[in-house]
């Protein structure tokens, strides 16, 4: 696991939120931005996940829709 | 100016299950979430479908599959179309929390809009279908609608993960793992780019064209957009002003399974006139032919402001998914996801090599299952002598220059478990969705002036069009049961004998008439 880690740790770096052209004086905004989203999805993520998963996906199961 | 017509229809999934998550019986959960609905929301019954109208002009039923539906009224802007999709949602986390309380031996009922279900063997998928009506040549249709819903998963995908495949597969737009022809009348198999049923619902020459190949999204930027130009595209059709014929490709399942795939969204399919376009060209070309008959009689007042939003999506989408992370669907997920996983001490690119050793194992365990009973790869399967043995003995050396071993697969399983309930609470509804959360928090920028005053939604019809004329009725009837009925097309007035007549979409008078 850490192994495979290390093997791939220089593309592993995150590219994501926020929007908006991240030059100049914008990029101190741009980043704390990011830090934002990423507290709030960490807050999210741990409310919303149950420490079963794969027992929720199988209590979830649904028949086909349209 | 003209005014257009459309309205959505979400399929939402429905589980209810014990504090120790085991779940109640689906036709139980079902039957207790409808009457509880009947209690808590006014309505008129159907007269000739099932389920009932609601006050604000919507319908709620119970479809295909036993899913809760909601189909919003018929709207004439892209605006009320969000707020009317955000009101049913309100009503239905409304309606799952009031049977919560009644019900104590209910511990959690969840209610999502997600587009795929995750259960293991599943492999279902469930949407949400947009309705506009139209009066365009039928035999048109198809050939200059399809390059837009091609290419316009860009801006309208869900995001999520191929629930058909054995890894893990981050797509664009999961549905399009589930669209096997291009032009189809069916809607649970078979399921086509274009959708040919033809139920008008109307009078006075309206068609009613019924898209199933979209998604359920969180995004109010991207609900309003898929709403907005596809109605558009539609105008153009059926002015007959060509909006996609300069932009067929050479094969719309594989091109639209490509652009659905590809995040960096500067994938190029093949045109039929030789060509070559990436799906963010193919919509600068429609968003050209919009431009340029922006003024004329067919297209609606709000014209200029949806290809202005438009432009704006396509030119940030140039720079790149990042650059779209906290205002669409897909985007937010991707960036969601692959900060997740890399928190679980995988590196999100590393994840095609998974997937590989993940499709033979999957395979090898298919091709020696004699009854033809799904099992699922497991952390157990991988560690005992087994069908799995010898494949995993003939990948151990591609497994080592990769770095893996069967105790990484064994997470990798794990992983994949996490990363689909994560999509599937991404869209669930009330508190612990987490889209909703994220907004909460502020860490979104999806959302658009006018698509607000939700609660007001939840109680009222649209001000124009047949559904304020439909919804006006049921909030004065809805207390005198028995003696009303209501259908997109009418209100039936039993006790009275009489009806009002809805089959003309943009009616504006309340006139009844007897009935024989």
């Amino acid at each position: 696991m850490k192994l495979h880690e290390r093997h791939n740790e220089p593309s592993a770096h995150v590219q994501g939120p926020p929007s908006g052209n991240p030059d100049g004086g914008n990029l101190e905004r741009v980043r704390q931005a990011g830090e934002h989203f990423f507290q709030a999805a960490d807050d999210a993520i741990h409310r919303a996940l149950s420490g079963n998963s794969l027992a929720f996906l199988q209590a979830t199961r649904q028949e086909g829709g349209q | 100016m003209a005014q257009r017509m459309f309205g959505l229809e979400t399929e939402y999934s429905l589980s209810a299950l014990r504090s120790g998550g085991t779940r109640f019986f689906q036709g139980y959960t079902a039957h207790a979430f409808m009457e509880t609905a009947r209690k808590l929301l006014p309505h008129l019954p159907g007269r000739h479908s099932s389920g009932f109208f609601l006050q604000n002009g919507s319908r709620f039923y119970f479809d295909t599959g036993g899913h809760p539906e909601l189909a919003t009224p018929e709207t004439v802007n892209p605006w009320d179309a969000c707020r009317y999709v955000l009101a049913g949602d309100r009503m239905l986390a409304a309606v799952a929390d009031q049977l919560a309380r009644d019900q104590r031996a209910i511990g959690q009922v969840v209610v999502t809009r997600g587009n795929v279900c995750y259960s293991p063997g599943s492999a279902t998928t469930s949407g949400c279908h947009e309705c506009y009506a139209h009066r365009a040549d039928l035999m048109e249709l198809p050939s200059e609608l399809i390059p837009h819903l091609v290419s316009r998963v860009i801006y309208t995908g869900s995001g999520g993960f191929d629930n058909r495949s054995p890894g893990i597969e981050f797509m664009v737009s999961p549905r399009v793992a589930h669209l096997e022809q291009v032009v189809s009348d069916a809607s649970t198999h078979a399921r086509g780019i274009y959708h040919s049923k033809n139920e008008s619902l109307s009078c006075n020459g309206f068609h009613r064209l019924h898209v199933l190949c979209g998604e359920s999204v969180c995004s109010h930027t991207t609900l309003w957009l898929k709403i907005a130009i596809t109605a558009l595209v539609v105008a153009l059709v059926e002015a007959r002003l060509s909006p996609c014929r300069a932009i067929i490709p050479r094969s719309p399942l594989a091109a639209m399974r490509t652009f659905a795939a590809d995040v960096r969204c500067d994938a190029k399919v093949d045109l039929i006139d030789g060509r070559q376009m990436t799906a963010i060209e193919m919509q600068r070309h429609i968003l050209a032919r919009i431009e340029a008959h922006v003024d004329h009689p067919v297209m609606p007042p709000w014209s200029r402001e949806a290809c202005g939003r438009l432009r704006a999506i396509l030119d940030r989408l140039d720079r790149g998914p990042g650059a779209v992370a906290t205002t669409l669907d897909w985007a937010i997920k991707w960036s969601l996801y692959r900060e997740f996983t890399r928190r679980r001490g995988v590196a999100w690119e590393t994840l095609p090599d998974c997937n590989y050793v993940l499709s033979r194992l999957d395979r090898a365990l298919r091709a020696s299952n004699e009854n033809d009973c799904f099992q699922p790869l497991s952390a157990e399967l991988l560690h005992r002598r087994g069908p799995l043995a010898a494949e995993i003995h003939r990948l151990t050396p591609f497994m080592r220059a990769n770095g893996m071993d069967r105790d990484y697969l064994t997470e990798i399983i794990a992983l994949r478990h996490e990363l689909f309930e994560l999509d599937t609470r991404f869209t669930q509804l009330g508190d612990r969705g987490v889209f909703a959360a994220l907004d909460r928090a502020g860490a979104l920028d999806h959302a658009l002036p006018g698509v607000d005053n939700i609660e007001h939604a939840v109680d009222h019809p649209p001000a124009a069009g047949r559904a304020r004329l439909r919804g006006e009725c049921i909030r004065r009837f809805h207390e005198r049961p028995g003696e009303y009925s209501c259908d997109w097309t009418g209100v039936w007035d039993h006790r009275g004998g009489r009806y009002l007549d809805l089959s003309e979409p943009f009616v504006s008078e309340e006139r009844w008439q007897k009935t024989f």
